[in-house]
Formats: structure tokens, C-alpha cells, sequence
């Protein structure tokens, strides 16, 4: 199993960590990996941690939302690899 | 400075081989007498994880670069993350341990691409600018932060420069090529060139290369942004073309380098003022007498480049400003399979741009692509010497050069140092523009990413001399 982190507003998934990773959500910052990742933009007033879910096959944030079970906007996704693929940018890797 | 000390203590200088464990080259001075000396080349720390508070980060997703706090002696590495968004750690160099001591990893934007990262230090304000191409729709962003010295990041709110394809129906922001920030240090005004949705020639992604100037708000690292400015008009020579951009302290304006020049393409080198806070381009001047030297692609299909000298479209910086010299150092790429990518000088007198068409052939590795070569320059202020790198399909291999405003020199082109024998590793990176004597005794600092893992490396070379 896994532990999110999640934008209130949209259901947007953040972060898809271990159970068992050390988060620290407070009213200023967030802190996982024992601290040893920082963010001051993900606060308890915009974001919420969700513990007991599955992880998604491939997680890469921006494309997926959850709520009571995962969504993978496909169309944005697929959008992003063909430009990527015009341009000779790296393809995005995300699946449900 | 010319060396004024023979003998100390009875023994010539050149058979001191330190004092107190300093070698002769990072002594400037021996009881007030000038002292001038040499130091070799030499790896000091070889091919090396970035790491977020001891760990071994794993967290690249194809994209690293660097620049230099001088107040605080910290290197500001940011790379993309493995899943999605872009992170920076800062570190200190240890020279007990010869290494860099990083701290946590600092969350610059939470989610999506963080494409063609770019990044530059601001004296004038004590900040750190960041740049990147991401969002849903590759819209372009900027941010500004203050670095505190526990090594974490204040952060003001992110800017977007330019919407993508949410905002222009269809297209795509392109051309953010990991230099494509340039802080100018005499008015803390930030640069950012790319190619603009806003600004389309065809398609999706094939747009005209752009600039906005940045101002921030020091109270809160607010940023607020000028108008955007056609910097070059591209057209059918070059899709996608590309620039890339570099501050010029001596006439305390920006230069850029592009190859947008309508039905034909090329290298090109052109200034870029403040004008009335707008980005004014100006004296667009080709590279002349080199006819197969190009900067991603000869423009017979999209950036088709097969060699070059700091990786081409996969290449992270492509450009180096000589202060010993006052001249811009600039990479070509090749496209025909045979020709060897070169380094060509170019000065900005203030009012136009001068070629030095001579050029030096590298020796180094030379392959361009994808799925893993692409090397990027870097110079010493230390020594007044150059590095540039490449992949020779076995080993990623660098080499060292320096210019005196006539002629190259390689001091290494029989030795190259070997970075990581690997047939992919340590690309799309960068290196810092702003002097970093201080951090490791005059060594510099470069980093790439390893293909196979997406992890950020880094090493640190002395350059000699």
C-alpha cells in the first residue's frame, strides 16, 4: 500500500510514497523522506495526505487525480508524448 | 601578475610542492610578493551522485544544472523529478572529505516536466533564478528565491511567462535549452530566451525565438515580467531553432546565440539591451567562413546534428564567457557525419558582434543524441581556461582549452579525462556561469545526467594552470 499526498482543490496527486515514509504536513510546509524533501508550497490548508491506497502501475504528477479510486488524464498525457516526440524531449511514462 | 618570488627558504619554487598544503597556484602571495605558478589538471571529484541530505538522490527525469552562490560558497544544483515537478539541493564543497556536503532537497514546482531547467545566480539581489518549461500544456515558468545558510530556499511565487497550449489553442512553449537564463549583475534583472507559443511559425511547437526581462519584488521574490520580444525570426531554416543566452559584464548587457535567420540557418551571435524594460535585440551577425559548422542541425530536417562539441539540441550549455580575454566562447555542432565540431570566439564590442572564424577542433567525444550524449561547456575564472565534453560511444571524455583572444590551446587533447565509461551517461546538463574560485580552490563544478538511471551526476575538475 501507499500514502499520497493531494491537492484539495482537484484531487491532484502530488506524491505517491511508501506507507511507511515519514511525512510531515503542517500549516507551512511539507516534509517526507524524514526530511529530507522540502516544500513550502504543499500546506494543510491546500493539501491532505491519504494513507491505504494502491499505487498506480506509473505515477508522475500532473496527470493523475484521486478521489475514491485513481484517474489518468490520457488525452493530456498522450498530447505532452507527441510534442515530446516532435521535439526530442523525453516521453512522459504514466499508467494506471 | 607576475611572479616576484625565486626561492623560499633557500629552495626554488619549482621544487615546493606546497605550502601547508597549498599548491603555488592557489597562493597568490608569499610575505606581500606576488607569486604566480602552475597547477595540472586534474579530476577532484570523479563521476558522483547529487545527494538530498546524504542520500543519493535518484530522482532525475532527463534534466540537471547549476549555478554559484558566492555569499553563501553553496553550488544550487535543481534537476526534474522522477515523478514530476523539479527539485534543487544546495551544497558546500568538504575538503576533508572531498566532496559536496548537499541539504535537503528544495521542491521548486510540485508537479509535471521540468524541462530544459535553466538557472543563474543574482549578485546584485542575493537571489537564485530558475526557469523551466512544464504544466499541462508546456507553459513556461520563472521563480526567485533567497538561499539562507542552513541550505534550504525562500521561495517567491511562481511566475508564468508564457501559457501553452491552453492559452494559444495548439501550441507548445519550446526552446528553453538549459541556458536560457542570464542575470544581468549590475541591475539584478533576469533574462529568459525561448521559443514562444505566442509566437508561431508553423504547427505545434515550431516557434520564433522570444525574451522577456524579469524584475523581483525583494520584499516577497514576486517576480514580475516586461514584454515579450522576438529576439530572432526563424522560418524554414531551421525548425525549432534554438538560442541560448549569457550576460556580458563588460558592456553590461546580455548576448545570445541562435540559429534563426528565416530560409537559412547557421550560428549567430547578437546582443541584447534593456530597452525601456523591454528585451531589444540587435547586430545579428553569422559566423562566417565555416559553412558546416551549425548549432543543432544543418536544417535539412529537425536538429539533425550528429556531432558536437557540447551536445547540440541534447547539449547543455553551449556558450562560455572568457573574462581573461573578454570573449564568448561557442560550440558548433555538425551535421554532414565527418566534419569535427569546433569552439568558436566571438566579441561584443557594445556595438556590434566579431567573429574569430579560426575555431579549435575538439578531441573529445562528440555524439549527439536522446537516448544519452550531450555534453555542455564550462569555464574556470580560476585559471582562464574552458572545458568542454562529449560521449565517443564508450566513455564520455572531457577536454580543457583555453583562448587568448587569437588562438585556442588544448592542454589536454593526447589526455582526455575520462568522466564515466558509459555509451550514455552524463548529458542535458550544465555548469555555472558565475565565478566559482572560492568553492574548491579553484576547480569547477559540472553536472549531467546518467542516461540509464536519470539520476544527476556531478563531478568536479581542476582545470590547470
Amino acid at each position: 500500500m501507499a500514502k499520497i499526498i493531494k491537492r484539495k482543490s482537484d484531487n491532484l496527486v502530488i506524491r505517491v510514497l511508501a506507507d511507511d515514509n515519514v511525512v510531515n504536513l503542517t500549516s507551512d510546509s511539507c516534509t517526507w523522506n524524514d526530511g529530507g524533501i522540502y516544500s513550502q508550497d504543499i500546506k494543510t490548508s491546500t493539501h491532505e495526505i491519504v494513507t491505504g491506497v494502491t499505487a498506480p502501475t506509473k505515477f508522475f504528477s500532473g496527470y493523475f487525480t484521486y478521489d475514491t479510486d485513481w484517474s489518468l488524464d490520457t488525452s493530456s498525457l498522450n498530447s505532452y508524448n507527441t510534442m515530446a516526440d516532435e521535439v526530442g524531449l523525453p516521453r512522459i511514462e504514466a499508467e494506471l | 601578475m607576475a611572479n616576484q618570488v625565486e626561492k623560499i627558504n633557500a629552495i626554488a619554487i619549482t621544487d615546493i610542492e606546497n605550502l601547508n598544503g597549498k599548491t603555488d597556484a592557489n597562493i597568490e602571495k608569499f610575505n606581500g610578493k606576488e607569486l604566480t605558478g602552475t597547477v595540472d589538471p586534474s579530476t577532484i571529484v570523479g563521476y558522483t551522485a547529487v545527494q538530498q541530505s546524504g542520500s543519493a538522490t535518484t530522482d532525475a527525469q532527463y534534466g540537471v544544472n547549476m549555478t554559484y552562490d558566492e555569499d553563501n560558497n553553496f553550488v544550487y544544483v535543481q534537476y526534474a523529478l522522477e515523478g514530476g515537478g523539479g527539485g534543487a539541493v544546495l551544497g558546500a564543497y568538504n575538503s576533508g572529505t572531498t566532496s559536496v556536503d548537499f541539504g535537503a532537497e528544495q521542491t521548486v514546482e510540485s508537479s509535471n516536466a521540468f524541462s530544459g531547467n535553466s538557472c543563474d545566480y543574482d549578485k546584485y539581489n542575493n537571489r537564485v533564478w530558475s526557469a523551466w518549461i512544464g504544466g499541462g500544456d508546456n507553459t513556461i515558468y520563472a521563480r526567485c528565491g533567497t538561499i539562507a545558510s542552513n541550505k534550504t530556499i525562500s521561495w517567491g511565487t511562481t511566475l508564468t511567462i508564457q501559457g501553452g497550449a491552453n492559452t494559444v489553442s495548439g501550441k507548445y512553449n519550446q526552446g528553453l535549452l538549459h541556458q536560457g537564463v542570464a542575470v544581468d549583475q549590475s541591475t539584478g534583472k533576469c533574462l529568459v530566451v525561448w521559443n514562444s507559443a505566442a509566437d508561431n511559425i508553423s504547427g505545434g511547437s515550431n516557434h520564433h525565438p522570444n525574451a522577456v526581462i524579469l524584475t523581483v519584488d525583494t520584499s516577497d521574490n514576486s517576480i514580475t515580467k516586461s514584454s515579450a520580444v522576438r529576439m530572432a525570426t526563424g522560418g524554414s531554416g531551421q525548425s525549432f531553432p534554438a538560442i541560448k543566452c549569457h550576460y556580458d559584464p563588460d558592456n553590461t548587457e546580455w548576448v545570445a546565440v541562435t540559429d534563426a535567420n528565416g530560409s537559412s540557418t547557421g550560428i549567430y551571435a547578437l546582443r541584447i539591451t534593456d530597452s525601456s524594460g523591454d528585451p531589444l535585440a540587435a547586430n545579428q551577425t553569422a559566423l562566417g567562413s565555416n559553412t558546416s559548422h551549425f548549432l543543432q542541425g544543418d536544417g535539412s530536417s529537425d536538429h539533425n546534428a550528429s556531432k558536437g562539441a557540447a551536445g547540440g539540441r541534447y547539449g547543455g550549455h553551449w556558450m562560455v564567457y572568457d573574462t581573461n580575454v573578454n570573449r564568448f566562447i561557442v560550440a558548433s555542432a555538425t551535421a554532414d557525419g565527418s566534419t569535427v565540431p569546433k569552439h568558436f570566439a566571438f566579441e561584443n564590442t557594445g556595438s556590434g558582434i566579431t567573429w574569430d572564424t579560426g575555431g579549435q577542433q575538439i578531441s573529445h567525444g562528440d555524439g549527439i543524441s536522446g537516448s544519452g550524449k550531450g555534453g555542455t561547456m564550462a569555464f574556470s575564472h580560476a585559471r582562464n581556461r574552458f572545458i568542454s565534453h562529449g560521449n565517443n560511444g564508450s566513455a564520455d571524455t572531457l577536454e580543457i582549452f583555453s583562448y587568448d583572444g587569437t588562438d585556442f590551446t588544448s592542454h589536454n587533447d593526447s589526455s582526455l579525462i575520462t568522466i564515466v565509461s558509459d555509451s550514455n551517461g552524463f548529458y542535458r546538463g550544465g555548469a555555472s556561469m558565475q565565478d566559482m574560485s572560492a568553492f574548491a580552490g579553484g576547480a569547477i563544478m559540472v553536472v549531467g545526467t546518467d542516461y540509464d538511471s536519470r539520476d544527476p551526476k556531478y563531478i568536479i575538475i581542476e582545470t590547470g594552470g
